[in-house]
């Protein structure tokens, strides 16, 4: 099979620097790309409402006021995205999985693996050793200021070590699981688990 | 006999500076299949280190041209639009695959009459349905409304002014919505519906129309076409992106 | 594809070159009839979502996504439960 040509001198906006904090196939970048399956979901704050559930019964609901008055956590991590961008040192803050467990009376995740449900009918499955011990947070703030509506806000899933396409944005619910289901991209090829350290893109890699 | 499209190889034969930010690119392929006035093409760029983008352009050469020939605004922070509209020189290659479209497509056979908007970079598949047009001679009377920043932003300029020069059956109307040179007399604000009723076909005369440009610009004039009584399908939108392009 | 926000999305036209990557030829012009609120359109009208995970077709008029596909290392993934029938001319 041929090679496709080289374009003379095409660099595209990815940065020159390379080094150990990226993935195989990431490339950094200047600016932080929306992708979204859908249209822009606009809800308001007062409408707005995050669940903890499993079987259909909710175990547990937060209202804005109440979900912005549970145990705040800061966090600077990477986030690298399949389509191969990646951006090092991002800062976050929301509620971390842990405590949402925590505050919703559950001294342990009920089921092994979760589904997320959000605004546009996005889904994506996480397993819970994914989210609790601190990797996994419902993210509000993004350096500094709140979530803006085409990066997920007002509520985002933050799973950082994993895929972006796992940090769902505007999240509404946690469903927890007895097994792994796949969610939106996950059926349509995207990698069950999806690891970028072992550049789990698509299912079969 | 329907054709799978494959990636081909093209290659820079030509570049045209058209205004300050805008350049055109004659490309020669090893197996053009020829095009339909208003169809566009996928273009690829890889890098030395494996990286790619893709990215669409509309071809804005006629048919009759025997030739593709693309129109790259450079966009501020564009990742492939930089490259095409500065970097690259003849002689450099890049894949391309194409024509693409049976939607937006325009031939004098369908007949008229026809109705253009453009906004910017928005004009290239339509300068290719109105360089048909004047390649086969038809008498489909034509009327653009093709909005651009300023003067100097009027891409093909010059070879619009020509062709309405020699054509009694094409009108061209100018909007330039951030500058105007001294004694202009054209438009000065974006499309609006004054500006399309005005220089409107009827819609009883079942105009073909025809919107290309940044997707606020598309989406106003279609909802104002519509508004006035224009058949929905007759009218033919695509869509550039915010920046148109 | 092209880079855009999701509050301006392309249309169809723009997943004409990965949709031909399946089907035989250009469908930017085939007519799909949408399951979630029956309105009929061509591929070209149809709003594009997925940046360069996918092409996502969703309805000009409700939103629903009509088409789903991606491209693999494996292969194309193609769902299409938001159409209820989908009609195309070949080219000539």
């Amino acid at each position: 099979m041929a090679q496709p040509p080289i374009s003379r001198g095409f660099r595209g906006r990815k940065a020159p620097v390379q080094s150990d904090r990226i993935p195989l196939g990431q490339h950094l970048v200047p600016d932080f790309p929306v992708l979204s399956a859908g249209p822009t979901p606009h809800v308001s704050l007062s409408e707005w409402s995050f669940s903890l559930e499993r079987g259909g019964k909710v175990l547990k609901e937060w209202s804005w006021e109440e979900f912005n008055a549970l145990p705040q956590t800061e966090l600077k991590t990477d986030i690298h995205c399949v389509t191969t961008w990646s951006k090092l040192d991002t800062h976050w803050r929301g509620v971390t999985i842990d405590d949402l467990l925590q505050a919703a009376g559950l001294a342990e995740a009920p089921g092994d693996f979760t589904m997320a449900h959000c605004d546009g009918d996005y889904t994506t499955n996480v397993p819970v050793d994914d989210l609790v011990g601190g990797k996994g947070m419902v993210a509000t703030h993004y350096e500094g200021e709140p979530l803006a509506p085409e990066h997920g806000g007002p509520a985002r899933l933050l799973v950082p070590h994993l895929y972006f396409w796992k940090s769902a944005k505007w999240i509404r619910t946690l469903d927890f699981l007895d097994s792994d289901e796949p969610g939106f991209w996950e059926q349509l090829g995207y990698h069950i688990y999806g690891d970028p350290w072992q550049e789990q893109r698509y299912a079969g890699d | 006999m329907p054709r799978r499209l494959q990636w081909q190889v093209a290659e820079v034969s030509d570049l045209i500076e058209e205004t300050p930010r805008v350049r055109s690119l004659a490309l020669t392929l090893p197996d053009w299949p020829g095009h339909k006035p208003g169809q566009h093409v996928d273009v690829r760029l890889t890098g030395e280190d494996g990286y790619r983008a893709q990215r669409s352009y509309s071809i804005a050469s006629a048919p009759e041209a025997n030739k593709v020939m693309l129109t790259v605004e450079r966009i501020e922070d564009g990742e492939v639009s930089p490259y095409l509209s500065i970097e690259v020189r003849k002689g450099d290659q890049f894949e391309l695959r194409g024509p693409i479209g049976g939607h937006f497509v325009w031939t004098a056979a369908q007949g008229g009459p026809l109705f253009l908007v453009a906004g910017g970079s928005g004009i290239a598949p339509l300068m290719a349905m109105l360089r048909h047009r004047a390649a086969v001679r038809s008498k489909v009377p034509a009327t653009l409304i093709y909005s651009s920043r300023s003067f100097e932003d009027i891409i093909y300029r010059a070879e619009l002014d020509r062709l309405a020069a020699a054509d009694d059956g094409l009108k061209i109307v100018h909007t330039l919505t951030r500058r105007q040179p001294a004694g202009w007399q054209g438009g000065t604000r974006r499309i609006d519906r004054a500006m399309l009723e005005k220089e409107d076909f009827s819609p009883a005369a079942k105009p073909r129309v025809f919107i290309c440009g940044p997707t606020q610009l598309v989406e106003t004039a279609a909802q104002i076409l519509l508004d006035l009584g224009h058949d929905r399908t007759l009218i033919k939108t695509e869509r550039f992106g915010p920046t148109g392009g | 594809m092209q880079p855009a926000t999701d509050d301006a999305p392309l249309d169809g036209n723009a997943a004409g070159g990965l949709l031909s990557e399946l089907f035989a030829f250009d469908v930017t012009a085939a007519t799909l009839i949408c399951v979630g609120c029956d309105a009929t359109g061509e591929i070209a009208e149809t709003k594009v979502y997925g940046g360069t995970m996918g092409a996502l077709l969703r309805c000009a008029h409700c939103d629903a996504v009509l088409i789903r596909l991606t491209r693999t290392p494996r292969g194309f993934w193609l769902d299409m439960r938001g159409t209820r029938s989908f009609f195309v001319q070949p080219p000539d």
